[in-house]
């Protein structure tokens, strides 16, 4: 009781200040943060992320467990192995590799003795890549409604492992080497605490295409002009999928539509290239952005087979042609080989891998009853976190059942916004701009570093906890940022616990 | 029988011992005393692999091979015996693939063998993780395990063996890197960090990944749980198929050396330690000791359970040779597959239903 009082008055507060929009307090209190499609975890266990939607047949938890089995499948390059598909080129060799028992993966260990280390086999980060030259274009068939222009003779993402004999000068190589290295710097609150923060920086070396300039004294490759812009990813989380894709599309659109200036606020959504239209026929094939760190798929199915043929070279009935085909590299590559006949994963598989993606549980949160938790989603709205991190939805139709009107807290707009120059990576991906980026979810957070100690945060993994997370906002998130570095630490600390308990 | 003795044996004195422990003292046996101590094993019989292959390599005979095959072999149990608790470094450093990677990439191993590279570490280094670990190390010292597994020490290459003394030292790298982060620092780019046995034996408002006792222990029993229903319904299902016709050797773990079941009755055996607190010579108090005080016949019913899966999984074994991967094809070995599968499914239902609500009550 006494919880609700404090929580009336600090909404009252917030509104009287800010005009915030109305956010319903029930989140306050919420523990099924999935509906009835939630899992109860009562302490911490690796194991939080790993389990089918509670409240799926029979038949689709079968159908779930064999989806399970082929995101753990370690694809091969051997064509006499029946897991054969992977590369040439990839990032890594199974789903399971970048998404860590279905949760956040980590950037590459630099020790603390050392500067720049490569990316090697296993790493749960990779690069994207495109030319980018500032001038925003229509969406026409020839720029593919939009995307991001590929870098020519590589992809729009870069693949730094290749198979066996892509690269004769560097084995295990794909395209490119690939190197990273912490930027760091401090950050000081006003009541005169210091982070510190850090930053992965990339570089790129041994370019398939590299050659030496005995004019400038250069090595010179595509992928080294001044118009190739590089963003990296980190593997994110696979909880609740399904259910952000059953969120009603004009909810969202509605939320972009509010007038949030006085908090210098301005959620937008992303249209983008949708393949499921494609294949349909549909001449204008661009549907509102869901999934993907700048919103750039529209479906858990065209995010899950669009990154088997990307991060692991699986051709499938969506992505047909291999992520190189057409370069020097793949040419190179194909002479004097026998062309592998029809797709790499059949359409079972890649549909029992949609599936999976869709289904997994979002658990239950824990400690909602705790005072220091009750009081943290208090201040969580007063400082207008919830204004882009959006606590609750109530989802429409979906083609599976169990995730149809369901009340979910995902802790997301599903819009993108401003974030600053401190995390823009510089790139365009349909409507979204180089500073642009979608609003995360925060459900399953209290979970994400026992499933992965050294989980990162943020969009490439930068942020080694919530607290240094919450000090990258800028941009949009600013005017809340600010609010948050303000607070006394006890209210800091209240805040991080209460986005722990989700 | 002698299955069922040892088990009377081991039911008699674990119900002696493991009385009236805290959770905090049986978090503390177990993550020094199995955990810590399984992965200093296994950084230790790797390390001894490595050798025996370096001696082998050395001077290349019948008595080396079988050396090094019976070092793979003991290697092989404490990384078998760790997958009841596959938490933190693990995989936050990335080690898993790196070490146990399936299946091998035979034709990529060949095309790697009849090229004119020099092999190094640093080349294994940088090749697939389906091109390093156990199962190559696996395939070039026992053979294809089509027919047999044992393989002449004279039909080794001198590319294989330079091969094999690269992928044994990246092992032993690997795993002197995972008891490193369990026992001293388990964040490598944060001198400050502990060893994670630190981690997962002091839970609390302090710790960021376990904040309480009742969590930790949560953590032991999903991982019985996880390791139970992956042997049964992975390690053993997936290859035995719905019927002969659709059994896969393809799918079978450590076909070269015949050595799966050995593998499974080892993650069983995992599931034993952390239940018990008995591993090897260490004996204190483990899961087992907190259900005892709810009910001292469930508590004994599941270790019974446990060794009956250990005992059922080994009486796979056809008796005219081979190993798992040739009883899958025929009637009776399938039959004794499905009844160790069986068992197992009943374990797991007993650990989710019975055993988990214990932390509770």
């Amino acid at each position: 009781m006494k919880a609700w009082i404090v929580l009336t008055v600090l909404n009252l507060m917030a509104g009287a200040a800010l005009a915030a929009p109305q956010i319903d307090m029930d989140y306050v209190h919420a523990e099924k943060s999935g509906g009835e499609t939630t899992v109860f975890f009562k302490g911490q266990s690796i194991w939080a992320f790993r389990n089918p939607a509670a409240n799926l047949s029979e038949e689709e938890i079968a159908r779930h467990l064999t989806g399970d089995a082929l995101f753990e499948r370690n694809f091969s390059d051997d064509p006499n192995r029946f897991e054969y598909g992977l590369g040439p080129v990839h990032n890594n060799t199974s789903c399971n590799a970048c998404h860590a028992k279905d949760g956040r993966g980590a950037l590459p260990v630099v020790p603390f003795n050392k500067e720049w280390v490569p990316l090697r086999q296993n790493e749960a980060v990779f690069l994207r890549i495109s030319i980018e030259d500032g001038v925003k274009k229509p969406k026409t068939k020839e720029n593919k409604f939009g995307a991001p222009v590929p870098v020519p003779g590589f992809s729009d993402q870069l693949f730094h492992l290749g198979s066996l004999g892509v690269r004769e000068d560097l084995p295990g190589t794909g395209q490119a080497q690939v190197w990273m290295k912490y930027d760091k710097t401090q950050f000081t609150y006003p009541d005169g605490d210091v982070v510190e923060l850090r930053k992965p920086v990339f570089k790129v070396m041994g370019a398939y295409d590299e050659y030496f300039d005995s004019v400038t004294g250069e090595m010179k490759s595509r992928l080294y002009e001044k118009d190739v812009r590089m963003g990296a990813r980190i593997g994110t989380p696979m909880i609740g999928l399904g259910l952000l894709e059953a969120i009603k599309e004009s909810d969202i659109l509605a939320l972009a539509q509010r007038d949030l200036s006085a908090e210098g606020v301005s959620g937008k959504a992303n249209w983008v290239f949708d393949i499921e239209k494609s294949m349909a026929g549909d001449p204008y094939p661009v549907s509102m952005g869901r999934f993907g760190l700048k919103n750039n798929t529209p479906s858990v199915l065209h995010q899950s087979l669009g990154a088997l043929r990307g991060d692991i070279g699986v051709t499938n009935y969506a992505f047909p042609d291999e992520s190189i085909a057409g370069t020097p590299l793949y040419d190179a590559y194909r002479a004097g080989r026998e062309p592998h006949a029809g797709l790499e994963a059949t359409d079972q598989v890649a549909n029992d891998i949609v599936f999976y993606s869709q289904t997994l549980a979002v658990p239950a949160r824990r400690g909602a009853t705790e005072a220091e938790v009750i009081r943290g989603a208090g201040i969580f709205h007063q400082v207008s976190c919830t204004t882009c991190h959006q606590p609750s939805f109530t989802t429409g139709d979906h083609p599976i059942q169990a995730f149809a009107n369901q009340k979910i807290y995902p802790y997301t707009d599903m819009l993108l916004h401003d974030m600053g120059d401190g995390l823009a990576d510089g790139r365009q991906d349909f409507d979204a701009d180089g500073r642009e980026w979608k609003t995360r979810p925060l459900w399953g957070m209290g979970h994400t570093q026992t499933i992965n100690p050294r989980a990162g945060f943020l969009h490439d993994g930068r942020a080694r906890n919530l607290e240094e997370a919450i000090l990258w906002h800028g941009g949009e998130a600013e005017h809340s940022k600010n609010k948050f570095v303000r607070l006394p630490k006890a209210d800091r600390s209240a805040l991080i616990q209460f986005i722990k308990s989700l | 029988m002698k299955a069922l003795k040892m088990m009377l044996a081991a039911v008699a004195f674990a119900g002696a011992t493991a009385q009236a422990a805290t959770n905090k003292e049986i978090i503390n046996h177990v993550s020094y005393n199995v955990i810590l101590a399984t992965y200093n094993d296994l950084a230790a019989k790797t390390a001894e692999l490595s050798a025996a292959v370096d001696a082998l390599a050395a001077n290349t005979n019948q008595e080396n091979l079988d050396k090094a095959q019976a070092a793979w072999r003991a290697a092989r149990i404490p990384w078998e015996s760790s997958e009841s608790f596959l938490f933190g470094p693990v995989d936050s450093l990335g080690i898993d693939p790196l070490l146990d990677t399936w299946p091998l990439n035979k034709l990529d191993l060949d095309s790697v063998m009849s090229s004119n590279r020099k092999i190094t570490v640093d080349l294994v280094r940088a090749l697939g993780t389906n091109l390093q670990g156990f199962h190559t190390l696996e395939y070039l010292l026992f053979g294809d395990g089509k027919v047999t597994n044992t393989k002449p020490a004279a039909s080794l290459t001198a590319k294989q063996l330079e091969y094999l003394k690269a992928s044994a030292q990246l092992l032993a790298e690997h795993t002197a890197e995972l008891a490193h982060a369990w026992t001293t620092n388990y964040d490598p780019e944060n001198p400050a960090a502990p060893g994670y046995v630190k981690v997962i034996s002091t839970p609390g408002l302090n710790n960021e990944f376990y904040s309480s006792e009742r969590a930790v222990m949560e953590e032991f029993v999903q991982g019985m749980m996880g390791i139970v229903d992956e042997v049964a319904n992975g390690k053993m299902s997936d290859p035995m198929g719905a019927d002969i016709g659709s059994a896969n050797m393809a799918l079978v773990e450590s076909p070269f050396a015949w050595n799966s079941l050995k593998d499974f009755q080892h993650n069983i055996r995992s599931v034993y330690s952390i239940y018990t607190g008995h591993y090897k010579n260490s004996k204190g108090p483990g899961v087992k000791a907190l259900v005892e005080k709810v009910d001292a016949s469930l508590a004994a019913r599941v270790e019974a359970d446990i060794l009956n899966c250990m005992a059922l999984i080994e009486a796979i074994r056809p008796a005219n040779g081979g190993d798992f991967g040739q009883a899958i094809f025929t009637k009776d070995g399938r039959a004794r597959t499905q009844t160790a599968i069986d068992a197992l499914n009943a374990l797991h239902a007993t650990l989710e239903s019975e055993v988990l609500p214990t932390l509770d009550m």
